[in-house]
């Protein structure tokens, strides 16, 4: 790998995806504000939102709280840039989990009821998804024999054809992941709500503005990954990807928040039915 | 090298009788640490010398076998005579079940029970050694102040700290000679001074609990006793002899996987898998060194020892197949039970018991990978765990309580320790530290069967939730507010933690070097092939690579802005709250009429409604116990 080439790939992780991924959530914002009969902020607004927090006072709670967003922040990144050069896929994923561990360390690091039970929340949302995660990626190696996805991108025919149920697994793993309605348990776009901003509670300022940033990261990680179904048909994948988004948009505007057990109950009563399935399939032609 | 080797297995029995003597504790503390200091110095020059150079019989002309054969006896005899003093049936039958079929088999049967080289020593041996040898050591000299200050508290006069130090001596003596055991029979009796062990201590408060926790923790691991004499004397059956080497070097097949099916059987008892957990559990009643030597480097990992020893036996068969599942069963269900306690100590346990089943599923995927991956994690947990044992123990004797709810802040309370103990539980829970590398290893070996697959990945995703929440409430903290107190602890006390938490770092940051160094070379041994690559920071697989320095890398570098950024200026605000204050009001007006104010209380979810121990248990010693009998049943179908 020459030199031009990892600073290709740095670049895109860095700077080129993240700009997409905030520019992803300023579409959600539009797109939510017109189904709901708003105009909507423009289209960049989480970049001054981002901005205008980073230039606030710095207030926190505890010390914890600012080494916890750091983590998040880096693990954040860290996949991202492992994504953009082709390594392991489960080992991404266990990355990403040192973040979302600690955002959940720092929420509960704080005495405050609603980000306590923020953090409770968010680690249910982890538990529902991650099992599911892991098993898309068991998929995609049942497949291509490697968890490298440098490999997985070698070989022919689109990941699609033999695993189309994984990637409605992947539609239930964005959005709880993304912590859209009905998975907006532990957090919400919406203030208004018993939990006021749940995980976030005790999050300001220069903190605050770097989750955002890191949920972008983790955004186009997902993104990423759905991606691949249909390599090495890219526009198609990005076609579908961005679909995805939508449709989790719409799904979250037409649902309401549902509880914990019953989140638990629906990603593991129809995500590891339906990976279970596939993953039998595969298995069995095999 | 033979005398390292007698130093090393030999000298803590003989300290061991010479602290029960000592009634002076301070003669008695400095040769409890003088024993350690030379256990830990003989163990690394093994490690760096001993390689296979143990042939032949280390005592001369002395005929070992047949003192072990009459200590075996003896020892017989004594766990009878508590059997018939418990006036517990079962256990007499059991035991019965050990001693008469082992004195017949040893006397009458006319069998050849001489082994060429008694003492064996590969990398395993090694590896295990190094484990025992440190870990071990670490928790006497824990247990020197621990001992003197739960005396305190309760009460006990006159000491018993002689009797509790000649037992905690002499169950590392007998799991250093488990090791370096070639000899079936010598395993058999070493294996049995860990039960009588294990029994004496945790029985040793002598309360109603205490005798009740022992008595099952002797009777479940009876059961294992008879399993392993009946492999032995199937064994020998079957092969013709007892030498280890030469019953795994036969790739058997069918119904000649019987006695190695005995033996596993016998291991699980001994590493508390489900269904044979419950005397784990309660073996917490005991004083923590206790708990904290049962769970990491002794007892429990003689089992998960014996199955890794055995691997290439039943390496490739059904039965194999039968226990992979068996321990991700195990691992899973385990995992979940940890979710619902509350119980620091029982968190622990249920998490020993979890990854032991991971140990052992992996130990049985039929692949070198995995072997290796087993091999990693039984170092990993072994330190991480014993670290995390000592310090609820020393939680406990600062609050008064192991209750994970009743941690809250404890950071305020006991900086010292609670930092050590966020480390023990980051080392278990996060990558890219080793416990999380072995699990990778062994998900993406085990990715093949996808039963296997389903199991871990659900396992793995409750691990994170039951330990993830005690980190955040050890660190919970109102900076503006809570000040900081001074910890005082006992040196005895600092320095085993601070080791032991510098070992666990210190250990995944040195991964490459100790797999190559001892791992891979055990794995080439038993398979001549290996299919991992360990150099420069990853660990690398046909099928997949973990590269741990930009994972190091990035949190140096998050640590790094979060120090930058906390130089700065901050304001440091209370957390946010409203309504709170309404907890002021007694008494509130609901609908005109008066009500009491409800008190909002926040905790962790346990599910208690669903996951209930009481009521799953018996399900899942039947499922368990299912597999049990399909391990059976492939052998002899």
């Amino acid at each position: 790998m020459n030199v031009l080439n990892i600073v290709f790939r740095l670049l895109l992780a860095l700077v080129v995806f993240p700009i997409i991924g905030g520019l992803i959530v300023g579409l959600d914002r539009k797109l939510t504000a017109r189904l709901q009969g708003r105009y909507g902020p423009p289209i960049l607004q989480p970049f001054y939102d981002v901005l205008k927090l980073f230039s606030k006072q710095r207030i926190i709670v505890n010390e914890f709280q600012v080494i916890s967003v750091f983590i998040y922040l880096a693990s954040s990144v860290l996949s991202l840039v492992l994504f953009t050069f082709q390594s392991d896929l489960l080992m991404i994923i266990f990355v990403m989990s040192i973040g979302a561990v600690f955002l959940v360390v720092g929420a509960l690091s704080v005495k405050s009821a609603y980000s306590q039970v923020g953090a409770q929340r968010e680690l249910m949302q982890m538990l529902s998804y991650e099992p599911l995660l892991i098993l898309i990626i068991v998929g995609m190696y049942l497949m291509r024999g490697s968890f490298n996805i440098a490999v997985i991108m070698s070989q022919g025919r689109p990941l699609i054809e033999e695993l189309p149920l994984l990637f409605l697994v992947m539609v239930i793993v964005l959005g709880i992941k993304m912590r859209k309605s009905p998975f907006d348990l532990s957090a919400s776009e919406h203030a208004h709500q018993e939990l006021v901003r749940g995980l976030l509670t005790d999050y300001s300022g220069l903190y605050l503005g770097l989750i955002d940033i890191a949920h972008w990261f983790d955004l186009m990680l997902l993104l990423g990954i759905s991606t691949l179904f249909f390599y090495p048909h890219i526009v198609l994948g990005i076609i579908a990807s961005l679909f995805l988004v939508i449709l989790e948009i719409v799904i979250d505007n037409v649902t309401a928040r549902l509880t914990v057990k019953w989140m638990l109950t629906y990603s593991y009563g129809l995500g590891l039915v339906l990976a279970a399935i596939n993953i039998a399939v595969v298995y069995i032609l095999r | 090298m033979q005398i390292s080797l007698l130093l090393n297995v030999l000298l803590p029995f003989i300290s061991a009788v010479i602290v029960y003597f000592l009634k002076n504790e301070r003669m008695r503390n400095i040769v409890i640490i003088a024993t350690a200091l030379v256990v830990m110095a003989s163990s690394v020059v093994i490690a760096v010398y001993g390689y296979n150079t143990f042939a032949g019989h280390p005592l001369g002309n002395i005929n070992l076998d047949r003192w072990i054969a009459i200590g075996d006896l003896l020892l017989s005899l004594y766990i009878l005579y508590i059997s018939v003093s418990l006036k517990n049936a079962m256990l007499i039958l059991l035991t019965l079940l050990q001693l008469i079929p082992m004195f017949v088999f040893e006397n009458f049967s006319g069998a050849n029970l001489d082994v060429l080289h008694p003492i064996y020593a590969d990398h395993l041996s090694v590896i295990m050694n190094l484990i025992v040898s440190f870990v071990g050591t670490l928790i006497w000299i824990y247990a020197i102040s621990y001992m003197r200050e739960d005396e305190e508290h309760k009460g006990i006069r006159p000491s018993r700290q002689n009797r509790f130090f000649f037992i905690l001596l002499l169950f590392i003596g007998a799991m250093n000679a488990l090791i370096f055991s070639n000899d079936l029979i010598w395993v058999y009796f070493f294996w049995e001074i860990t039960t009588i062990s294990s029994f004496l201590l945790i029985g040793h408060d002598r309360t109603a609990e205490a005798k009740q926790s022992s008595t099952r923790a002797l009777l479940l691991n009876s059961i294992g006793g008879v399993m392993f004499v009946i492999g032995i004397i199937l064994g020998y059956h079957f092969f013709n002899t007892v030498d280890i080497q030469t019953l795994i070097s036969h790739r058997a097949s069918g119904m000649l996987l019987l006695p190695f099916a005995f033996l596993c059987l016998a291991a699980f008892t001994k590493s508390a898998q489900i269904p044979f957990q419950s005397w784990l559990l309660g073996a917490m009643v005991a004083p923590t060194p206790v708990s904290a030597l049962l769970h990491s480097s002794t007892m429990v990992k003689a089992g998960v020892y014996l199955i890794l020893r055995l691997v290439p036996a039943f390496y490739g068969s059904w039965l194999a197949g039968v226990i992979a599942i068996f321990g991700a069963f195990t691992f899973i269900t385990a995992s979940l039970m940890a979710i619902s306690q509350s119980n620091g100590k029982k968190i622990l346990a249920y998490s020993t018991i979890a990854n032991l089943g991971l140990i052992i599923s992996a130990a049985a995927i039929n692949s070198p990978v995995a072997v290796a991956a087993a091999i990693m994690l039984l170092i990993f947990h072994a330190i991480s765990k014993a670290l995390l044992f000592l310090c609820v123990g020393t939680i406990e004797h600062g609050i008064g309580s192991r209750d994970i709810e009743d941690m809250r802040g404890l950071i305020n309370k006991m900086p010292f320790t609670t930092l050590i103990t966020v480390i023990g539980l980051v080392t278990m829970l996060l990558p890219p530290f080793g416990v999380l590398l072995s699990k990778w290893l062994v998900i993406e070996t085990a990715a093949k069967n996808p039963l296997l697959v389903f199991m871990i990945a659900i396992g793995s995703a409750l691990t994170v939730v039951y330990y993830a929440r005690w980190i955040g409430i050890l660190l919970s903290r109102t900076s503006s507010k809570d000040v900081v107190q001074h910890e005082k602890r006992d040196p005895f006390v600092r320095i085993p933690l601070s080791v032991l938490a510098m070992l666990s770092i210190v250990i995944s940051v040195t991964v490459t070097s100790i797999f190559n160094g001892l791992i891979a070379p055990q794995v080439v041994e038993y398979f001549h092939r290996l299919g991992v690559i360990a150099q420069e920071g990853s660990i690398g697989t046909s099928y997949g690579g973990f590269s741990l320095w930009p994972v190091f890398l990035a949190l140096a570098l998050a640590l790094l802005g979060g120090y930058v950024v906390l130089k700065g200026s901050n304001q440091y605000a209370m957390p946010y709250a409203p309504g709170e204050s309404a907890q002021e009001y007694k008494v509130i007006k609901v609908a005109g009429k008066e009500t009491k104010m409800p008190k909002a209380k926040v905790s962790n979810y346990y599910f208690s409604d669903v996951i209930s121990e009481n009521r799953l248990t018996p399900w899942l010693d039947v499922a368990a116990a299912v597999l049990i009998v399909a391990m059976f049943g492939v052998v002899i179908l």
